[in-house]
């Protein structure tokens, strides 16, 4: 059964994936289960073909949706305990930069490895990213440029937290087109990736 | 002594895929102008006085000024349609104003910026009573014929169209918003499509008002579409073939239609290897802007695998190159020539509007570079 919610995400068809959990917790299976053991992996799955070219985006969105159609109809039944988030992520696109496609990928795809995003969308000042670090207390912070020159705003970020006092409370996390993982490293970061599934993966690195 | 062509004849013969003297420069095109800031500061270089006025507002680059582009060696005039003279455009509560498409444009650092999406929750018949843009409204074509007559006449130059919109993906997913339409093109087959026939409609009022004057002296008709990000199309070639290429064949066969002498381009980010071969079986004949960095776009393979059927058109990375020490320019400006100049169906270009952290000293060394090592016949040994 549990093979069958995994499956099911990536057959194009939301509807179908809400019955399938209907199915599946019919036939017994907790929610926690379904969503661990079905979702969680079906959408792992799912970001590894998006990384290898087999699907494209449209077919990345549409899991999603399914997914949190799902989650939708499951978390109400979590047992005390089980609800918990993975980890806290707060996610942005720097100042002066309105590409949200990646960014909002990336969102999707931890929200489906079940942590807790914040987005605060694009073009965000650096004050705006220190105001909800100190709002939210978050594990991770995202940042994402796609242009040579606004990624240059990252460093400045990074700075800016260490002069206020919040850069060891959190880990930071730069992507988008124009950044490699060397340039990350020189300049501040913590951590890069170079598509959504990794980004995950990366994340999840610094929670556990 | 070889003999050295004018700049028509030598875009007439890459076009042609015959080697001409040397590979053509464009600066200028949709694809390939610079920022406004980039633009100042090459003007104020160059020691050029009296402004131009600019032919739009809003964008990254708003002016078109052959006398600059003429110091750094470019081969090309542009024609374009100029903006709707009679639109008011209403204004936001946050400092926004509705542009033609009802979409609301805001100020973001040095851009302003496309942001809502006036579609988003749309029914199809909505799209019947939606106000699309007019393009015979406005009087876009003021100008126009005296600038062809000029260039066409009096001046050796290619001519080129700049393209007047954008293309049917950009607005689709501009006007629904990016989630939504990607998604509608699995759960929404038949909006994607309708749609489409709405934009096609838009697009081809804008040609017939731009072709109508300029169509049988340009050598190029330019369009674009921005159908792949940093590591892959955005959809499927199968989508691509459901959704896009219907509306493209058509738009295509019009502009042929109206300027059949003329070879269309499409302009296209990212990696869209993927996609050349329909691209192609559409009707496309010259891509742009090839960036060297995005997956699958090695320069090399892309001459080997399309280079008899389609011209490629810029292939000068912005995104590390550009804006790196001279050495890297050199290299880059030999590695591009090296692979896609051989055989001709080649146009010299940065891969977009150079943006301003490209120091314009580089600028004007990619130009000399590019004539020097473009030089055919080529010299491989130097290429290296
Ligand atoms: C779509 C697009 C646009 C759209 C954006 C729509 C939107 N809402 O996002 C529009 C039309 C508005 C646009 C505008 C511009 N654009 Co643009 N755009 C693109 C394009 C074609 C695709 C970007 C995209 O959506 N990718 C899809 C997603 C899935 O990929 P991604 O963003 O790379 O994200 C993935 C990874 O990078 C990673 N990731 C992303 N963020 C993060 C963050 C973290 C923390 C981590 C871990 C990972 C991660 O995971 C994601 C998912 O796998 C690129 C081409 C390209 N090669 O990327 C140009 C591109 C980025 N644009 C470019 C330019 C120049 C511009 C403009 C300046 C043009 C102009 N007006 O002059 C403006 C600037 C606007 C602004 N102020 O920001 C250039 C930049 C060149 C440079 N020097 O850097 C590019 C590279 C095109 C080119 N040919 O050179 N653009």
């Amino acid at each position: 059964m549990i093979n069958k919610v995994i499956e099911v995400l990536s057959m194009n068809n939301p509807e179908l994936v809400k019955s399938t959990v209907e199915e599946a917790l019919e036939a017994g299976l907790t929610a926690n289960q379904i969503i661990n053991e079905g979702l969680v992996v079906g959408m792992n799955g799912i970001g590894k073909r998006f990384r290898a070219g087999e699907i494209f985006v449209p077919e990345v969105l549409v899991s999603a949706m399914g997914m949190q159609m799902a989650l939708e109809r499951l978390k109400p039944l979590l047992k005390e305990g089980e609800n918990q988030a993975k980890g806290k992520v707060i996610f942005a696109t720097v100042q002066g930069d309105i590409h949200d496609i990646g960014k909002n990928l990336c969102c999707i795809m931890l929200e489906g490895a079940g942590y807790d995003v914040i987005d605060l969308g694009t073009d965000v000042s650096k004050e705006v990213i220190a105001n909800a670090i100190q709002e939210h207390n978050p594990d991770v912070v995202g940042l994402s440029a796609l242009l040579t020159t606004t990624m240059t705003e990252m460093p400045v970020i990074e700075s800016y937290l260490q002069e206020v006092g919040m850069r060891g409370k959190i880990k930071l996390v730069y992507g988008g087109a124009p950044i490699t993982s060397k340039w990350a490293e020189d300049h501040g970061a913590d951590g890069y990736s170079e598509d959504a599934a990794e980004c995950v993966e990366l994340v999840a690195k610094f929670v556990s | 002594m070889k003999k050295v062509m004018t700049p028509r004849e030598r875009v007439a013969a890459t076009l042609n895929f015959e080697e001409p003297d040397r590979v053509p420069i464009c600066i200028g095109s949709s694809g390939a102008s610079v920022n406004d800031a980039v633009y100042f500061q090459l003007k104020e270089y160059f020691q050029i006085e009296g402004d131009v006025e600019p032919f739009r507002s809003g964008h990254g680059d708003n002016i078109y000024d052959p006398r600059v582009f003429d110091k750094l060696g470019g081969d090309f005039r542009h024609v374009f349609l100029k903006s709707n003279q009679d639109y008011k455009a209403a204004t936001t509560e946050d400092g926004g104003r509705i542009n033609e498409w009802g979409v609301k444009v805001i100020r973001v650092g040095k851009f302003n910026e496309w942001m809502s999406h006036p579609l988003q929750y749309a029914t199809l018949e909505d799209l019947d009573t939606y106000a699309w843009p007019k393009p015979y409204e406005g009087n876009r074509d003021r100008d126009l014929k005296a600038d062809i007559d000029y260039w066409y006449k009096e001046t050796d130059f290619a001519i080129s169209t700049r393209s007047p919109s954008r293309g049917f993906w950009d607005l689709g997913i501009q006007l629904r918003g990016f989630d939504q339409f990607a998604m509608d093109m699995i759960l929404n087959k038949p909006f994607v499509h309708k749609m489409m026939e709405k934009i096609l409609e838009v697009l081809l009022a804008y040609y017939d008002v731009l072709l109508s004057t300029v169509g049988p002296y340009v050598q190029i008709v330019e369009t674009q579409d921005d159908l792949a990000h940093q590591n892959a199309p955005f959809m499927s070639p199968d989508a691509y073939k459901e959704f896009m290429m219907p509306y493209r064949k058509e738009l295509n066969a019009f502009i042929k239609s109206k300027a059949p002498q003329a070879k269309i381009y499409q302009h296209c980010c990212g990696s869209v290897r993927k996609l050349i071969p329909y691209m192609i079986e559409s009707g496309i004949e010259v891509l742009n802007p090839i960036q060297p960095l995005a997956k699958e776009m090695d320069t090399g393979k892309l001459k080997r695998d399309f280079g008899k059927d389609i011209v490629f058109f810029g292939g000068i990375d912005l995104q590390e190159r550009l804006a790196g020490p001279p050495e890297m320019v050199e290299q880059e400006v030999k590695e591009r020539i090296r692979d896609l100049a051989p055989g001709g169906g080649y146009i010299l270009s940065p891969a977009n509007v150079v943006q301003p952290d490209v120091p314009i000293e580089n600028l004007i060394l990619l130009c000399e570079l590019a004539r020097e090592y473009g030089q055919y016949p080529l010299d491989i040994e130097k290429l290296k």
